[in-house]
């Protein structure tokens, strides 16, 4: 594959990382302010821009607290994300994940500075499907027993810290909690610059990640559904997608055949760029 | 079958991970960050308006859970935090925030764009219904003082055309082996 067509790939994968910035963080926020603009009866305020306007953990910790259910119904934006990206996800994958998510491109960047031989490679020491809806259940489970976990294990949050520091507000470094610290680390460090792929975070404590992963997994078959998927004519066997993709999906089985787990792959199509022999595309099933 | 009984302990395992993070995070939370829910205009509630933090009327702050990280990182800035400062009058209302009793280096955030960080208002009308986030940062005394309720105060919701505080919220900070009655132990 031309090294200009990676370059392509990787630039616009880049462009749309920073679009998800304008999109949902502070100063931007536009989703919030757009919604705020169109529906001012909503509750939602043009004027608050940041990230927590739709933020979907919230409202999910907020379902084992009966007093705040009224607020749930307020947060109308916050049902946003939670319906639009699990159907969108039917329609075209876990596009978010792969193209829009900042707070799951940085820790895959960065993991990129960090030679394999140092990373841990999820795929080869624990059945991540099984694990990722755990991670899960137990997300949406806790909230009944310890409410606070969702907000402290919000790397959407951090990335708001961040972004704002990086815009000359540092306010967002001016309080760490414990598990602000444990959250800040685990999301950079061991899941993320020593994770094959740097996307362990998203594979595990990414409610919103694990869900498109299962709404795209059921809809997969669909006659109009788009995925990446693999042409078994043209796959030569090379593994080299296998040892691009970030979310740890693609691979080759032992038989020689080319598989993508459907429950992980974001779309991103890194793989699909990386193939040498042109197996893999982004496409409706034939 | 023995596979499914292995997926089966994946999804345990990655449970149990959470319910201990879970765990971990309600030991030590209380301690290092209180949170609230506040509404104003204040109606038949003696603090915080009709809300669920108003069901105590106050947000107590147990300084003695503080967790290790916390300890060794940040031990004396504690956050007081709300999501939700929710107008449910029926009329749009300008507001500003006060605080009294806390550390003078206390220090507020508001995200909303028309927050002036000087005079702690937010210079537009907020509509019923429409809610504000907004962060008191409370820096705690080193060393601090010997009683068991070492820091307190109030944040109160001012409408800023009648100057009238228009809802109040308590706040406690409290540390073991103090008398209750706030005296000082260790004093001769």
């Amino acid at each position: 594959m031309p090294r200009s067509k990676k370059v392509v790939h990787f630039i616009k994968r880049l462009a749309g990382f920073s679009l998800g910035v304008v999109l949902f963080y502070a100063p931007f926020a536009l989703l919030v302010r757009g919604y705020g603009l169109l529906f001012p009866a909503s509750g939602a305020s043009a004027s608050i821009a940041d990230v927590h306007g739709a933020c979907l953990r919230m409202p999910l910790g907020w379902l084992s607290q009966p007093w705040m259910w009224p607020a749930i119904g307020d947060s109308a934006i916050a049902w946003l994300p939670i319906a639009v990206l699990p159907l969108s996800a039917v329609a075209v994958g876990p596009w978010f994940c792969g193209w829009l998510c900042p707070a799951g491109a940085l820790p895959e960047h960065l993991s990129r500075m960090v030679p394999d031989r140092f990373k841990f490679d999820f795929k080869r020491h624990v059945d991540i499907v099984p694990m990722r809806y755990g991670f899960l259940a137990g997300i949406l489970l806790v909230p009944f027993v310890a409410s606070s976990l969702n907000c402290a294990l919000c790397n959407f949050g951090q990335m708001q810290n961040i972004v704002s520091g990086a815009f000359g507000n540092m306010s967002g470094f001016a309080f760490f909690s414990s598990m602000s610290l444990i959250a800040a680390a685990l999301w950079i460090i061991p899941l993320g610059l020593f994770t094959k792929g740097g996307r362990g975070w998203c594979l595990f404590l990414c409610p919103a990640g694990t869900a498109m992963g299962f709404s795209s997994w059921i809809s997969r078959k669909l006659p109009w559904a788009f995925r990446v998927r693999s042409d078994a004519a043209e796959c030569v066997g090379c593994t080299t997608c296998e040892d691009v993709c970030p979310t740890r999906a693609a691979g080759v089985s032992p038989e020689g055949e080319q598989t993508i787990d459907a429950h992980l792959c974001n779309q991103c199509q890194d793989c699909v760029t990386a193939c040498p022999a042109g197996a893999l595309e982004y496409r409706t099933p034939r | 079958m023995k596979a499914r009984g292995k997926v089966l302990l994946w999804v345990i395992a990655a449970i149990a991970m959470v319910f201990a993070l879970g765990a971990y995070s309600k030991s030590v939370g209380a301690g290092e960050r209180g949170s609230f829910v506040m509404m104003y205009p204040a109606t038949g509630k003696a603090a915080g308006g009709p809300s669920m933090r108003a069901l105590t009327g106050e947000v107590v702050v147990p300084l003695d859970t503080r967790g290790i990280f916390k300890r060794l990182v940040q031990p004396g800035v504690i956050q007081i935090a709300s999501h939700s400062v929710t107008n449910v009058g029926e009329v749009p209302r300008r507001i500003r925030f006060e605080s009294q009793g806390f550390p003078a280096d206390t220090e507020w955030e508001c995200r909303d764009l028309s927050w002036n960080h000087e005079t702690l208002e937010i210079e537009r009308d907020l509509a019923p219904r429409e809610s504000v986030g907004v962060d008191l940062l409370v820096r705690l005394p080193d060393p601090l003082p010997a009683r068991s309720v070492p820091v307190s105060g109030t944040i109160y919701v001012v409408d800023v055309k009648s100057g009238e505080r228009i809802s109040a919220l308590p706040v406690r900070f409290e540390q073991s082996g103090f008398p209750q009655d706030g005296g000082d132990c260790c004093a001769p």
